[in-house]
Formats: structure tokens, sequence, C-alpha cells
């Protein structure tokens, strides 16, 4: 066994056992991964605060062929994202975010598109920006990232450019007025816009613009109901984090 | 093969928290060797626990009698409130001899991932005590990890408008530590909250 090292954003620490941890942690080139890391539930561990959710780190892992689990031996701190979590509505953001890159990032399966996301969206949290702008942004990358938020650009079915009012259909992405079926959802052309500038522009400068309340509420309705439309379900931390962000 | 009795026993014995199924067939051998009166000792003292403890009914905390022996100590200072996470973690405040103030048993953390949202624990119980008007003091003792950290500013919240002084426990280096091992998250929380000398 020789030691692998790669740079990493955490997405979950699971206590296990008695002084254990099970860590789910994204790396650039292989994806999600899970690992052990002996004795980190003690308060004087040797992984400090690096193991915590959404810190970027440097990792050194042992991995045995027959087992899923990798063995984390060490874990440098690079950058915490403790400061972004001193916030209640900042810091379910992060869990939530976490929670999204989990769910839709294959285990073992290169991911640099997505850590580089994680990546960035971590350092607007770190910088204070708004915080439902920077989960929108998340959830709209996240889908389209996962394959799920199609083109805003050609019709999903026939490849056409797409014309005003976007039609979005839950079920194949958006689709032009010839091929959309009874049914489809009609993007208002101001949402539209908004999801132009969230998908041409980074999410320090998206969640720093003017968004008018309403029409982040209907971009983020349409990433949830595409989500739940793939997953069938809603993601855990979803409920409590708009219930902080709505007051 | 191993005897049935004794299987059974391995297998009830792993079921506990931190045992494995080594250390369970350990366990099992070793009371097997011990005589038959300690082993009843034990038997007895688990059932007993069952039997005889519960929750206090205003802190949470586990108790033979009602309320529970600190809630019922009029030693005690009734205005300063100490939120902890578990009733296992009072022994570990108790432990400094520093605190004579009351607890609260929160009874779990806020883990939006392990679908533990605030309804599932007992946040309630705190407001609840700090709107009675005797509370000056809540001191905040939630584990320093993200789900504490959430818990606590949720607390926090949950207190705001309340004439209350909400506090966190503090971060820092551990005593007997070597600073030089020391995280830059527990640094910097340790000169954030430096203190004259």
């Amino acid at each position: 066994m020789r030691p692998d090292r790669s740079e990493a954003i955490i997405l979950q620490s699971i206590p296990s056992r008695e002084r254990d941890k099970l860590i789910v942690f994204l790396t650039p080139e292989k994806g999600k991964r899970k690992g052990w890391a002996y004795g980190a539930r003690g308060l004087r561990n040797r992984f400090g605060a690096a193991l915590e959710p959404l810190a970027k780190v440097e990792l050194v892992f042992l991995e045995k062929e027959s087992e899923e689990a990798v063995r984390i031996e060490s874990a440098s701190m690079i950058r915490s994202a403790f400061p972004a979590q001193q916030e209640l509505a900042r810091s379910l953001a992060a869990t939530y975010i976490a929670e999204s890159v989990e769910t839709f990032v294959q285990a073992d399966d290169p991911s640099e598109l997505v850590y580089r996301l994680l990546d960035r969206i971590v350092e607007a949290l770190l910088a204070g920006r708004p915080v439902e702008p920077i989960v929108a942004y998340a959830e709209v990358w996240i889908l389209k990232l996962g394959g799920v938020f199609a083109s805003i650009r050609h019709c999903a079915i026939c490849q056409k450019p797409l014309e005003r009012p976007l039609r979005c259909d839950i079920r194949g992405g958006f689709v032009c007025s010839g091929c959309a079926e009874p049914g489809v959802t009609l993007i208002a052309n101001r949402v539209a816009e908004l999801l132009g500038a969230l998908l041409s522009t980074p999410v320090d400068a998206f969640a720093a613009m003017p968004i008018a309340a309403d029409d982040l509420f209907e971009l983020r309705a349409l990433a949830r109901d595409l989500r739940r439309y793939v997953l069938g379900h809603e993601l855990k931390t979803h409920d409590l984090l708009q219930s902080v962000i709505r007051g | 093969m191993t005897a049935a009795p004794l299987a059974n026993l391995i297998n009830e014995l792993s079921r506990l928290p931190g045992i494995g199924a080594k250390s369970a067939s350990r366990l099992a051998y070793h009371l097997l060797k011990r005589p038959a009166v300690e082993a009843e000792a034990l038997a007895h003292a688990i059932l007993e626990v069952k039997e005889k403890i519960h929750r206090c009914g205003v802190c949470n905390n586990m108790t033979d009698v009602e309320p529970c022996s600190i809630c019922s100590d009029a030693r005690r200072d009734p205005s300063i409130l100490c939120v902890v996470e578990e009733a296992f973690n009072i022994p570990t405040v108790e432990a400094t001899r520093d605190f004579r103030g009351l607890y609260h048993v929160l009874l779990g953390s806020l883990s939006p991932l392990k679908g533990i949202g605030p309804d599932d624990i007992d946040v309630a119980g705190v407001v609840r005590r700090a709107r009675s008007g005797s509370i000056r003091e809540v001191i905040l003792a939630t584990n320093p990890n993200v789900e504490g950290e959430t818990t606590a500013l949720y607390v926090a919240q949950q207190l705001r408008g309340l004439e209350v002084r909400v506090t966190r426990l503090a971060f820092g280096l551990p005593v007997g530590g070597d600073l030089e091992y020391a995280d830059q998250v527990t640094m910097a929380k340790a000169l954030e909250g430096r203190r004259e000398i």
C-alpha cells in the first residue's frame, strides 16, 4: 500500500464508533471518496479542524483494493470554512451545498469542474456574499454539471435555437415551441435572463449583482422542481435552510 | 461452532456503541470465566438502570428522582443555564467544579443531514426556561464542530429578544498541548478569544 496524496474538500464528517469518523470528501481527480479517520473524534486528535465540512485540505490516505473506504493518514488544512459557519443561514447553506454535491457526484468519477465550483462557492460564502444567490448558483450549476440542467440555447429535442419565453419540460430540459408538449413550464424572460447571467458569471460576481427577490425565488423553484423530479425526493437540508433564509 | 447462548451474548454485546465483534467476544468469554454472582450483579445493574432512570422533567438530565439532584440543589445558581447536547456532557462540565449553575440537555444537535431538525431536539425547553424570567445567562456548551456550532447559533437565534445574556464556550488551545501542533482554526479562535493577563 502506497500512500496517495490529494487536495480535497470535505463533504461530510460522520462520527462513528467510539473515537473515529467516516469522512466523505471530494477530490478533483477521483471524485467522491470515503475514508476512515481513526481517533478523529477526540478533542486532541491529529486532524484538528481539518475534517470539518467544506474544509479544503491536503489529504494523505492509504487505499486497499478490497475496501471501499480509504484510511486517512493526515489532513493538512488549506482553507477552513469554519468562519462562514459562524452565521446560521450561511452554515446551513454550506451544509446544503455539501449535501447537493454529495448527492449528484458519483464515487470515483473525476470531478474537476464540480471541485472548482465548490471551491469558488465556499470562497464566496467566506467572503460574506449574500447567501441566497450563492445557494441558487450552487443549485443550478450542480444540476448542470450533473447533466440535469440542459442547454438554454438549443432545444433538448430538435437542437434548434430556443426562442423566448423559455419552455422547460421537467423530464427533458428546455424545448422549443415546436417540441413542447402540454404541461411545460414557461419561464419569464427576466428569470431566463437571470439564469443566463448565472451561467456566464463567476459566483462572487453573481452574488454581488442586484437581483430581485421574486426572480431569485422563481429561478430556485425551477431548480428545485428539476432536482425533485430527478431524485424523487428533496434534499434533507433543504427545508431547514429555507425556513432560516425566509425567516 | 459457538454455543447458542454464548453466540447470543456476543451478538447482544456487539450491539453496544464502540464494541465490535472481537471486543464482544472477549467480553463474553471474560464474563464466562467470572463467578455467577458477578454476572448477576451486572445483569441487575442493567435492569435497575432501565427501571429507575428517566429524564428529568425540568432539564432532561438522567435521574432517578424528580426533579434531578442538580435541578433541586438549592445551593446552585438558578440564574445561569448551561445548555449541552447530551446528558453525558454534564459530568464533563461538573468535573471543572467551577460551574454552579443549572443545565439543560438538548437531546442531540441539529443535523439536517441525519434528518434531525429543530423539532427533534429540545430547543423549546431552553426558550421556555429562559422566558420564565429567572435565567440571566444561557451558556451554549454544544460540541466545537460544525453541527454543534449550528445548534448554538440556532438556539441563540431563538433566544433573541429575551432579556438573557447568551454566551458560547470558548474555543482554544488544549492545556498540555503544544502550540506547534495547533491547527489554524483553533489557533485563530484562540487568538480571537485572547485575554489580558
